[in-house]
């Protein structure tokens, strides 16, 4: 798509998102601001995992990391005047940059093997990071929550949409950079990277670091929406499952597919889920497999084929005539 | 040390049980399946109804929930992996789209157990009372969970080991050209080995019933990030791996507890970042 056609799209958006704030009532716009955050989440994801194939499962060890170290700082700042108090988005950019070492530490290790055992490590990060939390606060603070200030609900949804809407940028500055470029050739065939040239290891441990930094700054945001929070909250393995099943429902396809996927579902999940939970859930679990069976490329790819099989078929009438 | 050296290999060889199912079909298909913990949950919860309901031993249902789960397992196979099989380009896509319908899976099972029996945890309490082994108390239902296991992984061993079928079944897990090629049915053997593997998924859920009463819809992830563990440190494809995984896992997790049970899991973690830097092809796995 050129860059002219999608911009009308991109102004009305970027308006509405804006905008919001005046004309949405508390519950719809609490829903367009978790819709921002799984949106930021499935794009960081798809940033490395959808280009590259290698499936992190780890999304909940990065957000829960980024929004639990927020909390603490922030507890220990202005509540206990222990650390110095510092300006949210200052902290929250420790918070992607500790994210950031930590993934670089792990892809190093794990990226190296090829298939599962990439899964499996980063699966289990997000326990190890929910224990590691979970000691900080059971032995050494000696509590079960962490507090945090409270923040009104216009400053927690710009916080995050702002959060989002820079995520969404550097994502896709990077997908269009010569990084995003070795990742797919990856993604695509290794071996084949590689005899062109691709430092494949370095390549994927930088990725993956990114897309972990992106993560850990979202979850950095999020902290703002609560005023107690607990490591069994902020390590919630939805955080690791949603994204990769939002991305594979739009469709790996292009940058856009998985946040037309994070979109259609949290939207639905918001609206629907609310009033009939598990039924809900079990319709969705149920559409997942037949998108994994049926339509390997989501949403997206399978509306796109229909065009394209349509528009194929108009041409050949129009030919005939 | 004595006595957890004891508490260890009685949570190891639960652990064991647990990891055996997994690392069998793994092993042979090759499919990661995500939902098994969600498949071992359902085991739980036949034994949890039976024991409710109509007050029948939970040792008795080890049966009932084995065969359903196997069953179940014949058919998620059937309808959504044996698909994927036969329309995958290559195993990297195979990989990927068969943990994507173990997504939908964990979303549909979960779910299901949420809407019948609701989200309070349940336990189905039997053989509550101690017994003393070299001096040191344990609970008698994890003495039978041990027990079960060795009995499981001896019929397991020899299954593979002794019968026609399981060299069938080893054939496929190293060699799955070589195996069609020399005239073994290699889809009818995914789908036995999957069957296999969510019967033992059950009866480890039915133990697991038994012994921790905070069994919900949602801990199933617990179990299997456990047996994937297990299945790295002992070596993918191997049976006897998964045993010593298991007790080495089951060891550590118990001594762990013992000191400061909440750095269990991040001491689990170290352990498998060092088997994944020093072995990634795990204690007794081949290349």
């Amino acid at each position: 798509m050129r860059m002219m056609n999608i911009l009308p799209i991109l102004v009305i958006v970027l308006a509405f998102i804006f905008l919001a704030p005046f004309f949405l009532d508390v519950y719809n716009l609490g829903v367009l601001r978790e819709t921002l955050m799984w949106a930021a989440l499935t794009a960081s994801w798809f940033f490395f995992s959808g280009l590259t194939k290698y499936i992190s499962l780890g999304s909940a060890a990065f957000f829960g990391t980024g929004l639990y170290f927020t909390a603490l700082y922030l507890e220990q700042s202005i509540f206990l005047k222990n650390l110095p108090a510092l300006p949210l988005p200052i902290i929250v950019v420790m918070a992607g940059l500790l994210n950031f070492a930590i993934a670089l530490a792990i892809g190093l290790i794990s990226l190296r093997l090829k298939g599962i055992y990439f899964a499996i490590a980063t699966l289990a990060l997000g326990i190890a990071c929910q224990g590691v939390f979970n000691y900080i606060v059971s032995d050494i603070m000696k509590t079960y929550y962490t507090h945090i200030p409270p923040f009104d609900l216009q400053t927690t949804y710009y916080t995050i949409a702002i959060a989002a809407l820079v995520i969404f940028i550097i994502i896709y500055t990077l997908y269009r950079s010569n990084l995003g470029f070795a990742l797919r050739m990856i993604g695509e065939n290794e071996d084949a990277a590689i005899h062109f040239g691709v430092n494949a290891s370095l390549t994927k441990t930088i990725g993956f670091a990114l897309s972990a930094m992106c993560i850990g700054l979202m979850g950095g945001c999020y902290t703002t929406i609560f005023t107690v929070t607990a490591p069994t909250i902020a390590f919630n393995l939805q955080f690791s499952f949603m994204p990769p099943m939002m991305a594979m429902f739009g469709g790996l396809v292009t940058f856009y597919s998985p946040i037309i996927g994070a979109v259609i579902l949290s939207v639905l999940r918001n609206y629907l889920g609310i009033t009939f939970v598990h039924h809900f859930l079990i319709v969705l679990g149920i559409i997942i497999v037949i998108i994994a069976e049926f339509m390997p490329e989501g949403i997206v790819g399978f509306v796109r084929k229909i065009v394209r099989k349509l528009t194929m078929r108009s041409l050949k009438e129009s030919e005939k005539r | 040390m004595l006595d957890i050296a004891i508490g260890g290999v009685l949570f190891g060889a639960l652990y064991a049980l647990i990891a055996v199912g997994l690392n069998l079909q793994y092993g042979v298909t090759r499919i990661l399946n995500l939902a098994y913990g969600e498949i071992l949950l359902i085991g739980s919860y036949i034994t949890y109804i039976f024991f409710k309901d109509f007050r029948i031993n939970p040792l008795l249902t080890l049966i009932f929930s084995g065969l359903v789960t196997s069953v179940l397992g014949i058919l998620i196979h059937v309808i959504t992996f044996r698909r994927l099989v036969l329309s995958a380009a290559s195993a990297e896509e195979l990989e990927f789209r068969s943990l994507f319908v173990c997504f939908g899976l964990i979303l549909l099972i979960q779910n299901l157990l949420a809407h019948i029996f609701g989200v309070t945890p349940i336990g189905t309490p039997y053989l509550m009372e101690g017994v003393e082994i070299f001096g040191e108390r344990f609970k008698m239902n994890t003495v039978v969970a041990a027990i079960l296991s060795a009995v499981v992984n001896a019929i397991m061993y020899t299954l593979l080991r002794f019968t026609k079928f399981g060299l069938a079944m080893r054939a496929t897990a190293e060699e799955p050209v070589g195996a069609q090629i020399i005239g073994i049915n290699i889809l009818k053997i995914h789908i036995a080995s999957f069957s296999v593997g969510c019967l033992t998924a059950a009866l480890a859920g039915s133990m697991i019933s038994m012994i921790y009463s905070n069994v919900t819809p949602y801990t199933g992830t617990i179990y299997t990030v456990i047996a994937l563990i297990i299945l790295v440190l002992g070596g993918r494809g191997s049976f006897i791996g998964s045993i010593v995984g298991g007790l080495i896992i089951g060891c550590a997790y118990y001594a762990m507890i013992r000191v400061r049970a909440s750095l269990a899991d991040p001491v689990i973690y170290i352990l498998l970042i060092i088997m994944l830097l020093v072995r990634p092809r795990g204690l007794f796995g081949r290349q």
